[in-house]
């Protein structure tokens, strides 16, 4: 699991998802409180359009010291590309803090894969 | 010493599709075929005249293919192969990762684009190799369902349901349990 290391008196903590090689698909993203299975923040999208993948988390920023975003996410494998990436950014203050990747290949019909990134105050 | 030959094979495709655009609209279907058939994978293949029995052609768009023929010789011993093709499409084997949906139906063409090379060694006296390149530009595609509303949005659909199912059992059990766990749960596995 990747940590993103953020500025406790910084601004806003945003996290992005996005999908590569042209797939269709939609996620499911979660923020988990620390050391809890408790949510603090859900969003669902998906990537018809990319403009509206990118999430601001709760403020204050030190709040999210430790806290766990975590991204479902499900793509439809649309032939004849077989190949698919998604992707988890966090960036604050437009700084990227950390970033967690799922690729491959796949026959199947859809693929569904899970990001997490865990979020440190410095 | 060998002989070399190149031949450039300039869009042929573009140059298809307008010549075709004449045909007789009340056959649909046939158009669709057309589109489909009309253009020959790896043009550079085409350019050669190789046999396509002993020679493997890159299927469909694809990042990237590559075709390889006759690696042994009559002894099994590895040989330099006498038929060599390469086919990519340069839109996505540069941007392909970070493509998203939206931009690709931009320029959906752009991505459709591929260039093939081939090499061919002739069985007659001279072995002479020749050498050929092409580019295959597809102005038009009916089977692409990445330009197709209908197919994003059922496609999208699907995802959300299968996303839906999966989240919901993440909810209820943790961020802790592995996903490949979650997948096999009976009332997941069932609705997916």
């Amino acid at each position: 699991m990747k940590t993103a290391k953020f500025n406790k008196n910084g601004g806003t903590i945003i996290a992005e998802i996005t999908c590569g090689y042209a797939q269709p698909g939609a996620y499911t993203l979660l923020l988990w409180e620390a050391n809890e299975n408790k949510i603090v923040m859900e969003k669902k999208g998906n990537f018809i359009n990319p403009d509206d993948d990118s999430y601001e988390l709760p403020l204050p920023s030190k709040d999210n010291d430790g806290r766990l975003v975590d991204c479902l996410i499900t793509i439809v494998i649309t032939p004849p590309i077989k190949d698919y990436q998604a992707d988890l950014t966090i960036s604050q203050d437009e700084n990227i803090l950390g970033s967690e990747t799922a690729s491959g290949q796949s026959d199947g019909a859809t693929v569904t894969v899970e990001l997490f990134v865990k979020l440190e105050s410095q | 010493m060998k002989k070399y030959y190149v031949i450039l094979l300039l869009p042929m495709s573009i140059l298809s599709n307008n010549l075709f655009a004449q045909s007789n609209p009340e056959t649909e279907l046939a158009s669709q075929y057309r589109v489909n058939f009309s253009i020959p994978d790896a043009p550079a293949f085409k350019l050669l005249g190789a046999d396509p029995s002993n020679i493997l052609k890159p299927a469909s768009v694809r990042e990237l293919a590559i075709g390889f023929s006759e690696f042994l010789g009559s002894d099994n011993s590895i040989i330099l192969t006498k038929s060599f093709a390469l086919e990519f499409s340069p839109g996505l084997l540069i941007g392909g990762k970070k493509l998203t949906l939206k931009n690709y139906q931009k320029n959906p063409w752009m991505y459709r684009t591929r260039i093939s090379i081939a090499t061919n060694q002739s069985e007659n006296e001279n072995k002479a190799t020749t050498l050929a390149f092409g580019i295959r530009v597809t102005k038009t595609d009916e089977s692409d369902l990445r330009t197709k509303k209908n197919y994003e949005e059922e496609s999208t659909r699907l995802a959300k349901q299968i996303n839906d199912y999966i989240s919901i059992e993440r909810k209820r059990l943790g961020p802790t349990i592995p996903l490949d766990e979650i997948k096999e749960l009976p009332e997941v596995k069932k609705e997916i």
